[in-house]
């Protein structure tokens, strides 16, 4: 019995011994087990999180394309935003009003003045059309409309535009740039300029035109090639005539350059061919070209009439800076004669020529008071005097010296009330001389 | 003063240079681009340049349509170069109201 209970007693030893051995490797390995799997767990995680990251990833690059491409578009719309139509179109001109007294052999009148409507039409930044009517009412009481300028400007280069059509002269600086009465600042045109002086008014053809920057000061050119001047009645007809009485082009033009900012000089010139007195004066009841026509067919060509050589240049000045404003400007014309003085046979039309000049202040008062009547004010006076040399009947008639004392009320920059007296002194001894008071009103709209 | 000679190939040379020069101005026409300068630059030119041959006239006068059409119709008149006269415009159109 006791050996039995010896045995149990070593085997359940042993069980114990093997039990104490065997329970740590049992218990080791579960931990590890666990330990592994929390292993994959973090692994499948940290790949879910890189995953998540990568996507994440190509959605921010999605995002910024995206927010690119709307910014795109928002810049391509606010851009779009600010352009115009590609046919714009604006109306302007101006319009006056007036009256004269004279104490010369003027009667005291009214003047319905002028409406001058202009049309412009822009097609993108590459042509443009620019036309200007001007609607007055005759001494008689008709009403008369002429065409002022009608022109297609080609915008060819930033410093080159092409001109076709009628156009008004660049000849000199008051008929381009300050007959409107709402820019003149004075009620009439200067004496020799505008209708009936020798200042060209208009050309029918073509002109290159254009400022070129020279460091920094510009330089300015207008050239033109048209039909050019007629001869009529009082000497030369420097206007813009639809159809050439020959096949001479006149050649005009002007350059000017800014010595300062405030100062421009320019020259002008004209170089035409006239053709000479002879041929029928159109009637009225005929329309010139059917005129022109018929004399072109009984004469083969109306190049076969002699033509006179016209010629005329000039320069100009504008000093603008704050309240002044300040102009001169002088013109030259010579109409050659025909035929030798010495040649007893034959006729002998003896050369013209005239000679135009002003000079004009204008001051603004604005900043001299503080009342605001003061500031719109403006007082201004010229000095001009035209002559022609080489007819009796002409020189009578046309031989001239003018002084203007004006003040103007600016209502706006373009409404203008201007009060003036005109002195006019002319030279012919046997003519008396004539003083007017001239009221104008004038809007440009 | 040139006779008819003269005068056709100079017709035909003004006609060549200014289809040369419209389908170059063509092909610019269309690529505006932003320019955070020119605001500046149109408002130096438009005191330098606008006050010459009249009063300067307020930008509130006209649209931006108008004065789109007018800045065009100033620049041949008064040969002011296309650049200087496109930054006039961009000053008066932001100007404007
Ligand atoms: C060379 C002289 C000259 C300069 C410089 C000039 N203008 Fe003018 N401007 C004129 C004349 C002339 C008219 C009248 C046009 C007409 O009636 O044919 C005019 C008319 C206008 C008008 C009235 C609408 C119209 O087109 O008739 C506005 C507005 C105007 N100018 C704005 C400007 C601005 C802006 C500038 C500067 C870029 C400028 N002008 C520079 C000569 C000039």
């Amino acid at each position: 019995m006791r050996a039995i209970s010896y045995w149990g007693v070593a085997t359940s030893m042993a069980c114990a011994v093997s039990a104490l051995g065997l329970t740590p490797t049992y218990a080791q390995s579960t931990e590890q087990a666990q330990i592994l799997e929390r292993l994959d767990t973090l692994q499948a995680e940290l790949d879910a999180l890189k995953k998540q990251l990568a996507e994440t990833k190509t959605q921010a690059d999605q995002s910024k394309k995206l927010a690119e491409k709307a910014d795109n578009r928002a810049q391509k719309a606010v851009l779009a935003a600010d352009q115009v139509r590609p046919n714009a179109w604006h109306m302007a001109g101006y319009a006056d009003v007036g009256i004269e007294f004279s104490d010369g052999e003027n009667s005291d009148t009214f003047t319905s003045g002028k409406f001058n409507p202009a049309f412009h039409f822009l097609y993108k930044d590459l042509v443009l059309f620019e036309s200007e009517f001007q609607v007055t009412t005759m001494d008689g009481g008709e009403t008369d409309l002429e065409l002022e300028y009608s022109q297609l400007d080609f915008l060819l280069h930033d410093n080159a535009v092409l001109v076709a059509g009628k156009f008004l002269s660049p000849v000199g600086q008051f008929q381009e740039r300050l007959h409107p009465s709402w820019i003149n600042r004075l009620t009439n045109a200067p004496v020799g300029f505008g209708h009936g002086g020798i200042q060209p008014l208009s050309d029918v053809g073509l002109m290159l035109r254009g400022g070129i920057p020279v460091g920094e000061r510009l330089f300015t050119y207008s050239v033109a090639v048209g039909n050019g001047p007629r001869l009529g009645h009082d000497g030369v007809e420097l206007e813009g005539f639809g159809r050439d009485d020959n096949s001479n082009k006149a050649i005009s033009g002007r350059a000017a350059f800014f010595p300062i900012d405030n100062l421009e000089i320019g020259g002008s010139f004209l170089f035409a061919k006239v053709t000479a007195e002879g041929e029928e004066e159109p009637d009225d009841d005929h329309d010139d070209d059917e005129v022109l026509a018929s004399v072109v067919a009984d004469s083969g060509d109306l190049q076969d009439l002699p033509l006179r050589d016209y010629d005329l240049w000039g320069f100009d000045a504008a000093f603008t800076k704050g309240n002044w404003d300040i102009r001169a400007e002088y013109l030259n014309a010579n109409l050659k004669g025909l035929g030798d003085p010495d040649d007893d046979h034959g006729d002998v039309i003896e050369p013209l020529s005239w000679e135009a000049w002003y000079a004009q202040v204008a001051y603004r008062m604005s900043g001299v008071s503080d009342s605001s009547f003061f500031q719109k004010l403006e007082p201004v006076v010229r000095y001009g005097r035209f002559t022609v040399e080489g007819d009796h009947d002409l020189e009578d008639e046309l031989n001239e010296k003018r002084f203007n004392i004006g003040l103007n009320y600016w209502v706006s920059p373009s409404v203008v009330v201007k009060s003036a007296i005109e002195f006019r002194n002319y030279m012919a001894s046997e003519r008396e001389d004539d003083t007017r008071l001239q009221l104008q009103l004038s809007y440009g709209f | 003063m040139t006779r008819k000679r003269d005068f056709i190939p100079l017709m035909f040379v003004a006609a060549t240079v200014a289809l040369l020069g419209l389908g170059a101005a063509l092909a610019q026409a269309d690529k505006p681009k932003a320019d955070p300068m020119q605001f500046a630059r149109g408002a130096k030119a438009w005191a330098k340049n606008c006050a010459r041959c009249h009063n300067m006239r307020s930008a509130q006068d006209n649209s931006d349509e108008e004065w789109q059409v007018d800045i065009a119709h100033m620049r041949v008149r008064a040969n002011i170069p296309g650049d200087v006269a496109r930054d006039i415009r961009a000053f008066l159109q932001a100007s404007n109201n």
